[in-house]
């Protein structure tokens, strides 16, 4: 039984300019214990898709579809239950450690907010919970740092603070919504390799949403590729990164710095407007593949190779 | 585990506003002058109400006690100076805490909840707006008689107005600042939100336009009972004191000068106060 099923998610927004359609028919099924990880460039619906799930989703979003996580539909339940399983069950992680800290009030007071949200504890063992939940992200000194403010810690000890309030009552689920795109390469590599150890440690989901194709390779286990609010391809990192069909993914990969090519490869062309989706393909314009058929038809998610776990919306690609 | 403690931002501002001479020194001068009035039965030699016929209109001397002089009814302008003060303060520090209270409540709740609330909590503050406020004065004074209760309320009640708003705008900033959508993404609710995250944010300006309301509100008040619709007899305040003064200014130019010196310089100190701390509170100034 999987943890969280997503069903046809669809995201739209009303906007002045007319309707914006961020996430158009998103399916996909979180194990426990399991790391998915979402590709896909700016503005594909990587981020809404994981926000709806949180139902953080700005006003004047329009969800269809339906998000669920032990027999209920995240999208329909009411505030309170929500409020309940944010932060308590569902943890998200985002990208901007500088920005995602009150600068006026002490990381412990931050850390505790969240533990007493949710548990009906004395302070004191919160403050022990705390402080072991600090020395788990490895933040060196926690008796010492608990009473500081945001602005005394480095960036990388920052996300370790964040990770460490997402973890604090020991979701099922984890959100990191590109966790290291603010932080500099070792120090990503570090936050990595934490999320790893917390993930086998607490046997929790994890989703986590990136541009690095570095981060998918070495850390999760499905990857599904997003390109103009829909699924390209999805598979094991294997499948995607050895057995790739979709002219998408073939473009994303084969953009990686390697350091053998003399000039980086750049996919041509821009994404589609979001305001005015076309009924075919997003991907036709700047396909090297495509075919007339393309522009009016989207392509199913069909198997590749008969492997139901590899599958492609692809009309040409085999 | 609270022996050691992290500088905080307010640590930091505290030590700046150390490093400004001016309003370092602007500050232990307000100190002085509040012990003076708080003081004041101590070390005045006359009462600021007994009316000494024999001494009317006394030039300031040091011999017999009259620091600063008499007024027309041969009281001790010296004693009539420090309890004005304290009437002065007390309606310049309580009216400005009611309009603190208010308008923070009223400006975070509207900012935050935002939508039809905001716009009519808004509407509300725009039509107090432009109710004038000596009419509001006149009236509230009309109905109920001379109370200074009513000229804390009157003055509370028009300049929380400002408040609400500057707090509202900061609030509509603040509420997509990405730390509140992380308390958010935590099970946080609004309430928490806005007096764990929103408030403390807001605290800094709030600080500033404290010191510069307090100096607003006296002005408020001498304005009022210079008018005379503020404090009544025997009780006294800056304001009624320089009123007094002014109508004596020829031949006894003490009656206006000792308590506009102190009405004067209080103003001044509060706003090197106001001044320092804005430098001090503002972060880009590390």
């Amino acid at each position: 039984m999987a943890l969280i099923t997503i069903n046809d998610l669809v995201i739209k927004f009303k906007t002045n300019d007319g309707i914006v359609t961020a996430v158009n028919g998103f399916n996909a099924q979180i194990e426990k214990g399991q790391t998915l990880g979402i590709v896909g460039e700016s503005g594909s619906g990587k981020s809404q898709t994981v926000l709806a799930i949180m139902r953080l989703l700005a006003k004047n979003a329009i969800t269809t579809g339906n998000i669920i996580y032990n027999q209920q539909d995240l999208l329909s339940i009411s505030n309170q239950e929500i409020r309940r399983l944010r932060g308590n069950k569902i943890s998200m992680i985002f990208q901007d450690p500088m920005t995602c800290l009150n600068p006026y009030v002490t990381i412990g007071k931050q850390l505790l907010e969240v533990l007493l949200n949710h548990k009906n504890i004395a302070k004191n063992d919160a403050i022990k919970t705390v402080l072991n939940c600090m020395d788990t992200v490895k933040i060196p000194d926690a008796k010492r740092r608990i009473n500081q403010y945001p602005h005394e810690f480095s960036g990388g000890m920052r996300q370790r603070i964040m990770i460490a309030m997402a973890l604090l009552c020991k979701p099922e689920l984890l959100i990191a919504d590109e966790p290291t795109t603010a932080l500099d390469v070792t120090v990503q590599a570090e936050i990595i390799a934490l999320l790893e150890d917390l993930k086998k440690y607490l046997n929790m989901a994890i989703i986590l949403i990136t541009h690095d194709m570095g981060v998918i390779a070495s850390s999760c286990d499905t990857v599904i590729v997003m390109y103009g609010g829909k699924i390209m391809e999805q598979g094991s990192v294997d499948d995607i990164f050895y057995n790739s069909v979709h002219p998408y993914t073939k473009g994303l990969l084969a953009s990686i710095p390697s350091g053998l090519q003399k000039e980086l490869y750049v996919i041509p062309g821009q994404p589609p407007s979001l305001l005015n989706l076309p009924n075919g393909c997003p991907f036709y314009e700047r396909c090297n593949i495509h075919i007339d058929y393309c522009q009016d038809h989207m392509p199913l998610l069909l198997p590749v190779n008969n492997n139901p776990d590899h599958i492609k919306a692809c009309h040409v690609a085999k | 585990m609270n022996n050691i403690t992290g500088r905080s931002l307010w640590q930091d501002s505290y030590k700046r506003l150390l490093n400004n001479k001016l309003a370092l020194f602007s500050f232990i001068f307000l100190i002085t002058i509040i012990f003076l009035i708080i003081f004041a039965p101590y070390i005045t030699k006359y009462p600021f109400d007994d009316t000494d016929w024999g001494a009317m209109l006394q030039s300031p001397s040091f011999n017999d006690g009259h620091y600063f002089g008499t007024d027309l009814l041969g009281r001790d302008i010296f004693a009539r100076t420090l309890f004005g003060g304290r009437i002065s303060l007390m309606v310049g520090i309580v009216a400005t805490l009611v309009s603190v209270i208010i308008g923070i409540t009223y400006g975070s709740i509207a900012g935050f909840i935002g939508g039809r609330l905001d716009h009519f909590m808004m509407r509300i503050v725009d039509i107090l707006y432009a109710l004038p406020f000596m009419f509001f004065v006149i009236l509230l004074t009309v109905f109920f008689g001379r109370n200074i209760l009513l000229i804390f309320l009157a003055i509370g009640a028009t300049n929380w107005l400002d408040l609400a708003r500057i707090v509202r705008g900061q609030t509509l900033s603040l509420k997509n600042k990405e730390f509140i959508e992380a308390a958010r993404a935590t099970g946080s609710s609004s309430w928490k939100i806005i007096y764990r995250h929103i408030i403390p944010n807001l605290l800094g300006i709030v600080v500033i336009y404290v010191t510069l309301t307090i100096p607003a509100t006296i002005l408020a008040e001498s304005i009022l009972s210079f008018l005379g619709l503020g404090v009544q007899e025997p009780d006294t305040s800056w304001g009624v004191l320089v009123n007094e003064g002014a109508q004596n200014i020829q031949g006894a130019w003490w009656t206006l000068v000792f308590p506009a010196v102190f009405l004067s310089t209080t103003l001044m100190c509060l706003n090197f106060i106001g001044d320092g701390l804005r430098d001090a509170l503002d972060p880009k100034d590390r």
